[in-house]
């Protein structure tokens, strides 16, 4: 009887583990952009420890393991032009749903044009002061 | 929120938590015995020297902006991120010789409204308010997510739990001892800062190989060393004006200003940028080495205090908390004391009840040190986004504010058009740079629009302002 017991706990302890590693998966949108580089992923599911891979292929051919260990979160910045592809799982389990991250920089015209302005607004309000706290005496 | 496991044990965490939180209570009382007049609770009794003002401005500005921020901005922006965190400096720079223009202009001022309602008048001045307080509470719902975070990060104590004490810690010292306690603390607290920032860098470079970061970076994370990353390009500008506006607008500042003794504030506000200049690039510095140390970032806003954690191990860790809870009080401090000082003089006593005496001022002061503490607890508490997304909302409003406020110290002619306008379309069309190009660009838009829109009211308008009317001892004899 308890033999039977432990059987029927030890099957239902398998089927609840499998049932939760089979659970995780990202938080969000599948499909993300990163005008920046950059992106949070966060995923759900109970374990203790995760496997995240990143690949350039959606079919994961060439991967690279980003992360391992009990948390469930990672950040990823630097990343250049292109698309990315991301999938977690926990333990043994299965893999998670994918997660495409297409990285697009922004236009360097547009930073660099602002980055003029920014320059030019910095100077002046400079040239203000300097030549303000110069030639103006404290109170006339 | 992300889990991820802790550095110290809770307990640990919670005793520190304790003794830190005593220890300011109980200066933040100490000091506060000095305060006998409003004069003594909201400016000090006008007269800090030059060694409380430097620490003060310093400790002020090292908030959790530096220590968690600029360590956001290595990991999101690379090489140009931590030098457009360093930038910043440049707000405490250009206002030096604002202090003593200030001070001068306004010997017996109290506030950032009381210049702009005597140089602009009333339109002007509700406007800007706006723009003032918003910002201010910004940067404290910022301060106070950036404590509930840290705590649940380092030691696992419940972001909703640590949130609120540090946010009420703050509160009570303030209540108690106005600006001589929060000057008092920032100089204590900017001490334990420096020094947890020479252990964390010394910690940092004995553990690490610069060329073997060098290589992670390049491989793990790219685009981080590239000079011509576009992000990264339009963030330095756009944080140097975020500076720029912030520090030239907040009573944060002006309060300061107005409670340095004569003729200090230019030195004061130097001697701090000048200590203040490195700490965001070693800070900075430390994010870039987690790929190599093999440190898991959980949120972009943790990356400081995981990586010096990871570095320095569970000792180490007790300091990181110590360095990181004092960045946070005596910002949070600073934030409270100036906020109220501006509700309460420029909307009470301006607005609603002119012939308050000082008993009433200060107990409407308290009410509403202890209303800013519980609203910002309350938005604090589901967590609205990263720091950045949070504080740099109110980045076009600050940058909109660095020319009326710089011309209206300097130009006869600067007038309350200019003023008014370059404030409203500054903030309005920075705000959709916000949501349409990213939040990197909002205040360097911003800045310009009203920098275009002063210089052409200027032109079109010119006002022959009297620079007596702002000092309101004289006017009233």
């Amino acid at each position: 009887m308890v033999s039977k017991l432990s059987l029927a706990l030890g099957i239902y302890c398998w089927a609840m583990s499998v049932v939760q590693a089979q659970e995780v998966e990202f938080v969000g949108e599948s499909l993300q952009v990163a005008p920046s580089g950059y992106i949070q992923l966060d995923w759900s599911g109970e374990a203790e420890f995760f496997w995240l891979e990143q690949a350039k292929d959606s079919l994961f051919e060439e991967t690279k393991v980003i992360y391992r260990g009990p948390d469930k979160a990672s950040f990823v910045s630097g990343l250049l032009d292109g698309q990315y592809y991301y999938r977690v799982k926990a333990n043994e389990g299965e893999w998670s749903n994918v997660l495409q991250v297409q990285v697009q920089h922004q236009s360097l015209n547009l930073a660099l044009t602002l980055s003029g302005l920014g320059l030019l607004v910095f100077s002046l309000t400079s040239v203000v002061i300097i030549k303000g706290s110069r030639s103006t005496p404290s109170t006339s | 929120m992300n889990h991820q496991s802790f550095i110290i044990s809770p307990e640990t965490g919670w005793i520190l938590l304790a003794v830190l939180s005593a220890l300011w209570i109980f200066l933040g009382v100490y000091w506060g015995k000095k305060a006998k007049n409003m004069d003594g609770f909201m400016l000090a009794g006008r007269n800090v020297g030059l060694a409380f003002g430097a620490a003060t401005a310093m400790a002020t500005w090292v908030t959790s902006n530096t220590t968690m921020l600029a360590p956001q901005f290595a990991l999101q922006l690379g090489i140009w991120g931590m030098i457009a965190y360093s930038t910043a400096s440049f707000g405490l720079f250009l206002f030096a010789p604002l202090a003593n223009r200030i001070k001068a202009l306004m010997p017996t001022g109290y506030t950032s409204g009381d210049f702009i309602r005597l140089r602009y008048g009333k339109f002007t001045w509700y406007v800007f308010l706006v723009i003032s307080i918003f910002y201010g509470f910004t940067w404290l719902v910022s301060m106070g997510m950036a404590g509930g975070i840290l705590m649940n990060a380092i030691a696992g104590i419940p972001y909703e739990l640590g949130m609120t004490v540090i946010l009420g810690v703050c509160v009570v010292y303030t209540l108690f001892g106005g600006l001589y306690a929060v000057i008092g603390t920032d100089f204590i607290q900017s001490l334990i800062i420096l020094i947890g920032i020479v252990v964390v860098g010394v910690g940092v470079l004995t553990q690490v190989d610069f060329g073997h970061i060098y290589i992670n970076v390049l491989d793990e994370k790219p685009m981080l060393l590239n000079a011509l990353m576009p992000a990264a390009i339009m963030s330095v500008f756009n944080n140097l004006l975020f500076g720029l506006g912030e520090v030239f607008h907040s009573n944060v500042w002006w309060s300061r200003a107005f409670a340095m003794r004569e003729k200090i504030g230019k030195k004061a506000y130097l001697l701090s940028g000048l200590f203040w200049f490195p700490v965001p690039i070693a800070a900075g510095f430390i994010a870039l080495t987690s790929g190599s140390l093999g440190v898991n970032i959980t949120s972009p806003d943790m990356v400081g205090p995981l990586v010096a954690s990871h570095v320095l191990g569970q000792a180490g860790a007790v300091i990181v908390f110590a360095v990181f809870f004092c960045s946070l009080a005596s910002s949070i401090d600073s934030l409270l004391a100036a906020t109220s000082d501006l509700i309460t003089e420029d909307i009470y006593r301006k607005m609603i009840n002119p012939k308050a005496g000082e008993k009433l001022l200060r107990k409407v002061s308290a009410g509403i040190i202890i209303g800013l503490g519980v609203l910002a607890w309350a938005f604090c508490m589901p967590r609205i986004g990263t720091l950045a997304t949070v504080l740099f909302f109110a980045g076009p409003m600050v940058g909109s504010t660095i020319w009326p406020i710089v011309t209206g110290l300097f130009w006869r002619k600067a007038n309350a058009k200019g003023a008014m306008l370059g404030m409203i379309l500054g903030s309005s069309i920075g705000l959709v740079a916000y949501f349409q190009l990213g939040w990197y660009t909002a205040s360097l838009i911003g800045a310009a629009v009203s920098m275009v829109t002063v210089l052409v009211c200027t032109y079109l308008f010119p006002d022959d302002f009297e620079w007596n009317t702002l000092n309101e001892s004289k006017s009233q004899e």
